[in-house]
């Protein structure tokens, strides 16, 4: 048990240097401006949310965020939702130094543990789009693609990603 | 009916976007959570009515991603009273199935209302923004298929019909079946750039009415076009006339003018 403190510990240390950089969202279920407006607006007020990058036409989201506060992906998810609409794609994107993944596909960044789903190489550098795979974060189409039980052994705070 | 066929080709056969913001029916989908919208409007009656105009105000809350409620009130002076305020009305709609594609979506949602009306009795048109006092519960569906979007409302309506000017009119049969279909299209823009563009819509809704107790029915076609001002500001022209009617109505075509306005995250949580 040790171990694995240490191990997190580690992670957190060398996760430091990696940045979230942005995050990519694009909605569905709208064809329309004044209900894209509307994910704008919802995703616009979340209090860790700096500036939100709209392409009407294509439903993405291209969202920034406060340098000093830890985003929160499902808040986004949720405003997305509460809006009345889904996610089709939630991609974070991260420059990352040299970051380690451990055998599990686990790593840390700024406080938030994701898994890689799949293998993962060991060592992550330069900038890669991590796309959250969950029911909350895809369209129904793309979920049914995802093997079962590949988020059975992560925790409820941990994020399942895709390296894109 | 020719004009029917037209209106049905019109919305079915042109290539643009859809829209589902219809003027006289609520679609399945809802207002955002925590917002809010002021709408506002005027019916001009043509043959039939005694006096020509209705107002109605009504409020929309989004109180839930799945539950939104308007209060609405109509006021004139319609059938020779005094301009007063006519009648009053709570709606409450909640979304109970949503499936959404990348342009598209199938939901489903079930609404209530209770309406109570000053007015006295004069048609057998039961007509709950208004005319009568009462109750509707029903369903909606709607579908957007990335250009088209196509809604469908059912409806059980019963009012408090048990006064003598109403008996006369009714008998002791006091409820309705209302159904309506509803097609909406974007014109503009041609493409989306900014919120700031002036979308302009056109409408066709079929809204009948069936009165098994009675059999008697009409069934209305209203066409209607829409311009949006700032992705906020809704402005509404419809032209609702009888396509076939074996009831007395306040009248067989009217006009409607209206504006509505949606404020986004009015409550912040």
């Amino acid at each position: 048990m040790k171990k694995v403190f240490l191990l997190i510990a580690c992670i957190w240390a060398i996760g430091a240097s990696a940045q979230v950089q942005k995050v990519n969202l694009q909605a569905s279920g709208l064809t329309c401006a004044m209900c894209s407006k509307a994910i704008y607006k919802a995703v616009s007020a979340i209090s860790f949310v700096d500036t939100v990058l709209v392409n009407i036409e294509a439903s993405t989201y291209d969202i920034r965020f406060n340098s000093d506060a830890t985003p929160q992906f499902d808040q986004i998810a949720k405003a997305v939702v509460d809006a009345g609409f889904s996610v089709a794609n939630l991609t974070v994107v991260v420059n990352f130094n040299k970051q380690n993944v451990d055998k599990n596909g686990l790593l840390t960044l700024d406080g938030i543990q994701y898994k890689i789903m799949g293998t993962s190489p060991a060592t992550l550098q330069g900038s890669k789009k991590l796309q959250l795979i969950g029911k909350q974060y895809m369209l129904p189409k793309d979920y049914k693609k995802i093997p079962a039980g590949s988020n059975s052994d992560i925790s409820a705070k941990t994020y399942l990603v895709a390296i894109k | 009916m020719k004009k029917l066929y037209f209106f049905l080709l019109l919305i079915t056969g042109v290539e643009l976007g859809a829209q589902e913001l219809y003027v006289y029916t609520e679609p399945a989908s809802n207002m955002p959570a925590n917002s809010f919208a002021v709408k506002q409007s005027t019916k001009f009656f043509g043959q039939g009515a005694t006096s020509s105009t209705r107002h109605a105000t009504e409020l929309m809350f989004g109180a839930s991603k799945n539950l939104m409620i308007h209060g609405s009130a109509t006021y004139g002076a319609l059938n020779n009273t005094p301009f007063g305020l006519e009648s009053i009305r709570a709606y409450g709609k909640y979304r109970f199935f949503s499936a959404d594609g990348m342009y598209s979506h199938s939901r489903m949602a079930a609404f209530a209302e209770i309406a109570h009306s000053n007015t006295k009795p004069m048609y057998q048109e039961i007509n709950l923004q208004g005319d009568q006092s009462g109750n509707q519960v029903g369903l909606v569906f709607t579908q957007l298929l990335h250009k088209l979007a196509i809604s469908s409302t059912i409806g059980y309506a019963s009012i408090n019909g048990d006064s003598k000017a109403h008996q006369l009119l009714m008998g002791n049969k006091a409820s309705a079946i209302n159904y309506s279909l509803s097609f909406g299209h974007l014109i503009l823009p041609k493409k989306y750039t900014s919120y700031d563009q002036t979308n302009f819509n056109i409408y066709a809704e079929l809204i009948g009415q069936s009165i098994p107790g009675t059999g008697k029915s009409y069934l209305d076609l209203a066409p209607s076009m829409q311009l949006i001002f700032k992705s906020k500001l809704k402005l509404n022209l419809a032209y609702r006339y009888n396509l076939q009617s074996s009831m007395s109505r306040m009248a067989q075509t009217s006009w409607m003018l209206g504006g509505e306005w949606l404020f986004l995250n009015a409550f912040k949580k």
